[in-house]
């Protein structure tokens, strides 16, 4: 595996995946939880998807996946992009080291363990957590857990990153770390990036655009671009822009019914 | 393992005494015969005096009962991944795993003597008749269980069926695995000691089943009970023992550790 740097996110197959959906929907026991929706994602782009529980986000996210299947529609992800997913939970082995979970996605798709050893520290440095290799989950913080998550869905360099409310059961100040180191992952990286979340404060922070899905249904009921300047700083989340954007998208969610 | 506190083993021992100082007590002021229920002080006397000849004899029922638990922990886990990884396997025979437990070992234990003669192998068989479904049962129920945010992962990375069960199903079983060998240490005890009033051959004097019976006819009670302790002493080890094991096993996840 080689470490270059990619080139800058927006614009390059090799790192990233677009991501088209078309009439996508999803029937669980008689009921549509996803029902008609058409989505585009350019390549390298940061969506955040927004919406109250129950309304087809993380059903979204295992469709494009291939997890789980569409009951109609047509999901084109060119191809079969590498795929990192974070799940709302860190679900880290207990039995393995910090080290061995980081590896297993390489040590399954490919076989040799030893060989990704050093690939896999590299990763640990980048999620900060450099000196924790041979610790064992349970003697983790959650946020640590939450990072050790990361580098594992982030060892294949994929070109597409899911995450489902990843962050959601930590701390604030955690929370806001984290978000912060993510965007920096992004920037490094480049690959396309969907992120699920019901945090509005959180989807400004990190995302180019946002999409807000309906309560049923999963209709997008907003689209909305975040044009914040990059890298945003733990500072920007007081300034007037940032609450601007804020404020519209909460405005859109109560209201349930703005255009799309 | 650290040493417990006093306040752990002191209230037991306490209970202890009172409760033998007022049973001695009961039956002395009492005048019950102490062949209808002898004395714990002479339960006590009749454990020193037949000391030598009782440990021989717990010794010669803990091979046999450590022989078939072995058995069993080896063929119950064999058996729980067989049924875990065939779903067809699994529904057909499961049920007679659940049926089997229910058998009384005391009621087909007359027959073991038909099926292996008298001697040490219908003892065997009868403490892995005992020992085998809890094993069973537990493992399979632990291989079943896996985090199924981990099995969605290993389902993502494409890994085989094979480095599914190795890498994921069986670590994940573990604990209950262990938790089926802990019930099941004490339940080969009992097995191998029904199995000595059966199939004892007598030979070297025999088993702690098979003191029990002797002292019977000998309408020694008083050692009846002594033969009695010291089978309870024998499954105690057994206990702490696979005590010792899980604890080593899972001495690294810590938060799977049962402590009792």
């Amino acid at each position: 595996m080689k470490h270059n740097r990619p080139p800058p996110p927006g614009q390059n197959d090799e790192v990233s995946a677009g991501i088209y959906l078309r009439d996508i929907r999803r029937i669980f026991s008689g009921q549509a939880v996803i029902d008609g929706l058409d989505l585009d994602i350019a390549a390298g782009q940061f969506l955040a998807l927004l919406g109250p529980s129950g309304c087809g986000k993380s059903t979204l996210l295992r469709l494009i996946s291939g997890l789980d299947q569409p009951d109609s529609g047509n999901i084109d992800t060119g191809g079969n992009p590498h795929l990192g997913y974070v799940f709302q939970d860190a679900s880290l082995m207990p039995w393995r080291t910090v080290l061995g979970n980081v590896i297993l996605p390489l040590e399954l798709t490919h076989g040799n363990r030893e060989e990704y050893v050093p690939a896999a520290l590299q990763m640990l440095e980048a999620v900060g957590l450099a000196g924790a290799a041979e610790r064992y989950p349970n003697e983790l913080s959650g946020g640590m857990k939450m990072r050790v998550s990361l580098a594992r869905a982030l060892i294949t360099r994929p070109r597409l990153l899911l995450l489902d409310e990843p962050f959601a059961a930590l701390d604030e100040l955690t929370r806001q770390h984290l978000d912060e180191h993510l965007q920096q992952l992004w920037l490094d990286l480049g690959m396309t990036v969907i992120f699920v979340t019901h945090s509005i404060t959180e989807a400004v922070f990190l995302a180019d655009r946002v999409v807000v899905l309906s309560p049923e249904g999963g209709h997008v009921i907003l689209d909305a671009p975040i044009p914040l300047p990059r890298p945003r700083q733990h500072a920007a989340r007081v300034t007037a822009d940032f609450l601007g954007q804020v404020q519209t998208l909460a405005s859109a969610m109560n209201s349930g019914a703005f255009p799309a | 393992m650290k040493m417990p506190r006093p306040a752990v083993w002191l209230p037991p021992l306490l209970s202890f005494g009172l409760i033998t100082g007022l049973l001695e007590w009961t039956l002395c002021s009492a005048d019950i015969p102490e062949y209808l229920l002898p004395h714990p002080s002479s339960v006590f006397l009749a454990l020193i005096q037949n000391g030598a000849e009782l440990s021989r004899a717990a010794l010669q029922t803990a091979v046999a009962a450590s022989t078939g638990l072995l058995a069993s922990a080896l063929i119950g886990a064999l058996i729980a991944i067989l049924l875990c990884t065939h779903t067809w396997v699994r529904r057909a025979f499961y049920p007679y795993a659940v049926f089997f437990q229910t058998v009384p070992i005391i009621a087909i234990a007359p027959m073991l003597v038909i099926w292996f003669g008298y001697g040490l192998k219908a003892v065997i068989a009868s403490a892995f008749i005992v020992s085998v479904f809890p094993i069973i049962a537990n493992t399979l129920s632990g291989l079943l269980s896996s985090d199924p945010a981990l099995a969605d992962l290993f389902q993502l990375y494409r890994a085989s069926k094979t480095s599914s069960l190795l890498k994921l199903r069986i670590p994940s079983a573990l604990p209950s695995f262990l938790t089926g060998l802990r019930i099941a240490s004490g339940l080969a005890v009992i097995g191998a000691i029904v199995g000595e009033f059966v199939a004892d051959t007598y030979q070297n004097g025999g088993g702690i089943g098979t003191a029990v019976v002797i002292a019977i006819k000998e309408q020694k009670s008083d050692k009846v009970f002594a033969a009695v302790l010291m089978a309870s002493l024998l499954g105690l080890t057994f206990f702490a023992l696979v005590n010792l094991l899980s604890h080593l096993a899972m001495r690294r996840w810590h938060m799977g550790e049962i402590r009792e």
